[in-house]
């Protein structure tokens, strides 16, 4: 059967190419262009995904993503316009799995769908993740690059263990801090940029130009999927 | 593709741009604004000099063919709110793009207790007499191209300010101007210790 889209946005244009772009990857798509049927849809079509404009007429997006997640866990890519991190970072710690800045790419929306309705997996399920010469094997908390083991501190392994269970999906600050430090995490933020950058070091083959672990610049970062076993 | 479709798309991009402009105007108002009135205090954290360059670069829309990245080696981390630092760079890029042909040098380097940022373009450089200019609010040079309100520079200047910092521009020998942006390095770093697992 063929996995079921959400689309919840008020320029019929947007939806038009969505519907484009969702078919020729095969799902089956519903249109809703307001919020107050974007959440009855949500209910009575069961979708597997849905995309959630932030700009509707009758309510804000964080608001409908707020009232979904009371009830559903459903994989929510909101789509969003340049320039508004601080809408992308309130949907995201609001229970967005991802956004697309408008105008996106059709490949780079179907591989945020794609990462997003793989959805977090606990650590175990995940036991390998491999990525170029990289690869980290959680079971047995072994990092190699180019086949030589990387020696990480505690709150690098941490990082990257993180981004691992989350590969391809953006992480705010917050939930970085949040996951890895707990409620106290707040004295840890003013240091979070630099033990990014510490991982950088030990894990990029070129720290100054990453290629696994982005800056999402305002928003935090996400471990780009290049494959993971 | 049919021809009104494309029409429908080219009218779209145009309304798009017109918004984003808007936008940018307001946003720069309201920077003053609460520039002005103080209500800005900076969020800092500690950040590499050269990750706070390049992610300057890449949100102002710029590539590594646009703008040369030099980085002196070593440079400390410094504490500073990286967006409000970003935000600072980006006006001074996209000055730099107004006024110059590309590519645009950027750099970072330390001067005893300070870190240098600097921005040089292409361009014609300053008329004598623009240097403080330049950073006044509403001001418009005369070789500014049309569009904007000419408080980008001001708004740059602001945000350094309030990072204890310092911004000049003089223009550089073989044409163009170069702005440098003066930060205070401060205490350096203490990470809290922990042992390698």
């Amino acid at each position: 059967m063929k996995p079921v889209a959400l689309v919840i946005d008020d320029e019929v244009q947007i939806r038009r190419l969505l519907r484009v772009v969702l078919e020729s990857a095969d799902y089956q798509v519903h249109e809703a262009e307001t919020a107050a049927q974007g959440l009855t849809d949500a209910a009575t079509r069961r979708p597997d995904v849905v995309l959630l404009d932030l700009g509707l007429p009758d309510s804000d997006g964080v608001n409908v993503l707020r009232r979904l997640r009371e009830w559903s866990q459903v994989p929510v890519i909101v789509l969003s316009v340049r320039d508004d991190e601080e809408g992308k970072v309130a949907a995201l710690d609001a229970g967005a799995d991802d956004y697309v800045t408008k105008p996106f790419s059709s490949a780079e929306l179907l591989a945020r769908l794609r990462a997003a309705q793989r959805k977090t997996r606990p650590e175990e399920e995940i036991s390998r993740f491999k990525s170029g010469d990289l690869i980290v094997d959680l079971t047995a908390r072994v990092v190699t690059r180019a086949g030589h083991e990387v020696k990480l501190t505690a709150t690098e392994y941490a990082l990257l263990r993180l981004f691992v269970r989350h590969a391809g999906r953006v992480l705010t600050h917050r939930q970085i801090l949040r996951e890895i430090w707990g409620p106290k995490s707040e004295e840890h933020r003013q240091y979070l940029r630099v033990y990014v950058t510490h991982l950088r070091q030990k894990i990029e083959r070129d720290p100054a130009a990453p290629e696994l672990v982005k800056t999402e610049p305002g928003i935090g970062y996400r471990l780009e999927l290049a494959s993971s076993v | 593709m049919s021809g009104a479709l494309q029409q429908q798309q080219s009218d779209r991009a145009e309304l798009q741009q017109a918004v984003r402009r808007l936008t940018r105007t307001v946003d720069h108002l309201l920077d003053a604004t609460r520039l002005e009135s103080g209500l800005l205090q900076p969020v800092r954290e500690w950040c590499e000099p050269a990750d706070l360059l390049r992610e300057a670069v890449a949100a102002a829309g710029l590539n590594d063919s646009d703008v040369r990245i030099n980085v002196a080696k070593n440079l400390p981390t410094i504490f500073v709110d990286s967006r409000l630092i970003q935000q600072a760079l980006g006006a001074l890029l996209s000055n730099a793009v107004g006024h110059g042909n590309l590519p645009i040098d950027l750099s970072a380097a330390r001067d005893d207790s300070m870190l240098v940022i600097s921005v040089a373009d292409h361009g014609p450089g300053l008329a004598p007499g623009e240097e403080h200019k330049v950073f006044e609010k509403f001001y418009r040079g005369p070789r500014t191209r049309p569009g904007g309100l000419g408080l980008g520079l001001s708004i740059a200047r602001q945000l350094i300010e309030a990072h204890s910092g310092e911004i000049v521009v003089r223009n550089r020998e073989g044409g163009g101007a170069r702005f440098s942006i003066r930060l205070p390095l401060g205490e350096p770093m203490r990470l809290p210790s922990e042992a390698t697992a």
